[in-house]
């Protein structure tokens, strides 16, 4: 064979190796790229997780406030920023779960169990909001049970 | 060689993009933004301030900070619209020598062209910054409108900024570059930019043989963008609160730019939501305390407060078509560019009036840049055609226990590719597999197209499990896609070769592909049957080996209590109750726990008795 007609045979099978290549960096890249947004979004998990304690405080505030500043308007002001916040969270996929009736493991923390008239296994109190973030519970509700 | 870099140099934002790897990359600004405001200003010790540096300071120094200097470039004082725009500029401008026209910064006197230098100066320098190389020329982008006067000044600019300008390139034609549209035949494409401050369309003539693109109408607002959209919504904040609190906010400037942000941020809310809240806290305050403020705006009022915008838009577009003596069915390809096309009700609109879709993938605020930098690429030898990839258009997968469709290629995935993945035998002694080739995206088997099926037999008895079947999936560059499976134990393989899978018809993709986003919640609700099935399978498939194997260390009671749960679950699993399912797993999986301690225990006794020495003394380690 001379040495042309050797090239032009391997010429289709470099292009078809350099086509596999490129392809295989561009698939690469587009999988790196969903690598790097979940890695946002789990380092962003720990920023909220910190707003999250700070609106625990705010809560603990707004269920223990005295009747007669509850219309106080820089109360109220204050109760709406922390609308603020709550509705920021939302927008980066953070929802409040929603408190069942019976204890679940899957979205609920014991953390203690009381004498109550409810059902044994009963949620008596929610002490902790829970949260999820884009659908994974990242905080779970902390529950006083009957027991 | 160094790079050209293209630049949309827009009348509020700019952007500035440059090939890398092959495809065209947005170069973000040192304050680290995809976007630079076109804003330049004189700052309190002189000092000049570009970009978002200038607009952060823009009320406190309305005179000396200089914006919109696109509206003004390559035009003469005495033109009508100079002499409108004058009237809602904050700074200064009078007549140069020449006729044109010359803006006060400062104690100085600058052409148009020359602020607008300052912002080309920064992007260049923020480029060599990022890319670690000098930059000395550009593509930059121009409205189709400009006129020679015009797009020379633009082309001065540039140069006054170090670059030598290879091309003033016309925006819609840089959108029409960005989507590739240029290459695909004879066709006519509408270009609908909205952006903050202006809008235009324009209808480019693609041909080929001779490649020619030439710009056939024209038309617009200059006074028409998104800042109307925030203004009526901040109209409308100021009314409500009015007549629900009794306080007009509109000559409260930091009420105002409280309510320009809050405005801004719903705008762009209302794009993904269908309601959103105006929530502003200490809004003001009088005699008796503060005062809050808080709407509810939904989109479909936030769409009410636009229409007359949206409508004058469409407007407009019908009577650049009627210039042109077009009609939307002449059109093939509607492209949008600038950010307020984000908006639902316009991509709605302008879906509407051509009846079909338009091109909104590339994001409308970096499409002109992108566009530039692709012209830009060509001009450099950057962008090579060589190498044209096409991606998969629906996913490629094989059926597996339980009727699922086990994806070894997703949709979207660039060709030619090769994916491996070792499978495995459902039964004891199970001497062949069948490779039943599936394309589309939902889960069950049935739910999909078969591309093909075939046999690979020969595999040595064994348990389920044990075998290794490696199965490969391989689309060449002409899209064929062979499938192999390779038993690793005895090297038997076997293959099918299936042409013209991805030669599929937009229409099934479409319809496959919308068949899988209605079924999503089911699918998974189904996948989630099929593990938990397999699941209980094998948890009863391995109790059942060990119950053989380990027959004498079992007790007569464990053995009954075992069984009674395994028909309790086999009950369950003929059953969709997941839950149940799951719940029946557990208990089973935490008898066979108690009954392997046992074992486990009657073990190490007779280990230890074994051990033991003759003197009952504990043996010394």
């Amino acid at each position: 064979m001379t040495k042309l007609s050797k090239k032009t045979e391997e010429n289709p099978d470099y292009l078809e190796q350099w086509k596999r290549e490129r392809a295989n960096f561009l698939n690469y890249r587009a999988e790196e790229s969903e690598r790097i947004e979940r890695a946002i979004s789990f380092a962003r998990q720990e920023l909220i997780l910190g707003v999250i304690e700070i609106l625990d405080n705010i809560h603990i505030a707004q269920s223990n406030l005295p009747d007669d500043l509850k219309e106080n308007q820089w109360v109220v002001g204050i109760l709406k920023t922390k609308e603020q916040i709550r509705q920021l969270l939302r927008n980066y996929g953070v929802e409040e779960i929603e408190t069942p009736d019976q204890f679940d493991p899957h979205c609920c923390e014991a953390i203690e169990t009381v004498e109550s008239q409810k059902d044994s296994g009963s949620i008596v109190e929610v002490v902790k909001r829970g949260y999820s973030h884009k659908g994974k519970i990242i905080r779970p509700i902390k529950v006083k049970i009957a027991k | 060689m160094s790079k050209i870099i293209g630049i949309d140099l827009g009348t509020t934002f700019s952007a500035v993009a440059v090939m890398q790897n092959g495809e065209p990359q947005i170069i973000e600004n040192k304050e680290g933004t995809r976007t630079t405001p076109s804003i330049v200003a004189l700052g309190k010790n002189n000092e000049r301030l570009v970009g978002i540096i200038a607009k952060r300071q823009q009320i406190t120094n309305p005179v000396n900070t200089i914006y919109s200097a696109k509206r003004l470039i390559g035009r003469r004082f005495s033109d009508a619209q100079v002499q409108e725009d004058k009237k809602l500029l904050s700074y200064q401008i009078r007549e140069a020598g020449d006729g044109g026209v010359e803006i006060k910064m400062g104690e100085n006197w600058h052409k148009p062209a020359e602020i607008s230098a300052m912002i080309l100066a920064k992007i260049k320098s923020d480029v060599e910054s990022k890319i670690g190389e000098p930059v000395k020329e550009a593509v930059i982008t121009c409205p189709a409108y400009f006129d020679d006067s015009q797009r020379k000044a633009t082309k001065v600019a540039g140069e006054i900024a170090g670059l030598d300008v290879k091309m003033v390139l016309n925006e819609p034609t840089a959108a029409a570059l960005a989507y590739g549209l240029t290459k695909t035949g004879n066709q006519q494409i509408l270009v609908y930019d909205f952006g903050g401050g202006t809008f235009d369309v324009s209808i480019l003539d693609v041909r080929k043989d001779p490649d020619t693109l030439e710009v056939i109408g024209v038309g617009g607002d200059t006074h028409l963008g998104g800042d109307d959209f925030d203004q009526k919504i901040m109209n409308w904040v100021i009314t409500e609160y009015k007549k629900e609190q009794g306080v007009d906010l509109s000559g409260d400037q930091l009420a105002l730019q409280r309510i320009k942000e809050a405005a801004e941020k719903a705008k762009i809310e209302l794009s993904t939501t269908l309601e959103t809240e105006i929530n502003i806290p200490f809004i003001t305050s009088d005699s008796s305390g503060p005062k809050h403020l808080y709407l509810k705006l939904t989109r479909a009022k936030f769409e009410d407060l636009v229409r007359e915008y949206i409508d004058r838009s469409i407007e407009l577009v019908k009577e650049t078509l009627q210039s042109a003596k077009l009609e939307t069915k002449d059109i093939e390809e509607v492209v949008l560019v600038g950010g307020q096309t984000r908006t639902p009700a316009i991509n709605l609109a302008v879906g509407e009036l051509f009846g079909k879709e338009p091109n909104k993938s590339i994001n409308p605020d970096e499409v002109v840049a992108i566009g530039a930098a692709v012209q830009a690429g060509v001009m450099s030898g950057d962008a090579k055609e060589v190498l044209l990839l096409d991606a998969t258009p629906l996913s490629v997968g094989i059926e597996t226990l339980g009727n699922v469709n086990t994806i070894l290629i997703p949709k979207n995935t660039i060709y030619p590719v090769s994916k491996t993945q070792v499978f495995s035998t459902a039964a004891d002694n199970q001497p062949s597999v069948d490779i039943h080739v599936l394309q589309g995206e939902r889960t069950s088997s049935a739910d999909n197209k078969t591309l093909g099926r075939f046999i690979l037999d020969g595999i040595p008895p064994s348990p389920r499990g044990v075998p290794q079947v490696e199965v490969t999936f391989d689309i060449d560059s002409n899209g064929i896609l062979n499938v192999s499976a390779k038993d690793k134990a005895s090297g038997k393989t076997q293959s099918i070769k299936i042409e013209g899978s991805l030669g599929i018809s937009q229409e099934e993709i479409d319809r496959m592909k919308a068949d899988a986003q209605a079924h999503a919640d089911s699918d998974k609700k189904k996948k989630e049957l099929v593990e938990a099935q397999n699941m209980a399978d094998q948890l009863i498939y391995t109790w059942e080996k060990t119950e053989r194997e380990q027959e004498d260390k079992i007790d007569e009671n464990t053995k009954k209590e075992i069984k009674e749960k395994i028909e309790e679950l086999k009950k369950a699993k003929e059953g969709d109750d997941i839950d149940t399912i799951k719940t029946k797993t557990g208990e089973l999986s935490a008898l066979i726990s108690k009954a392997g301690s046992n074992i486990y225990s009657q073990d190490q006794k007779k280990d230890d008795q074994r051990e033991k020495p003759a003197g009952n003394e504990p043996k010394k380690e």
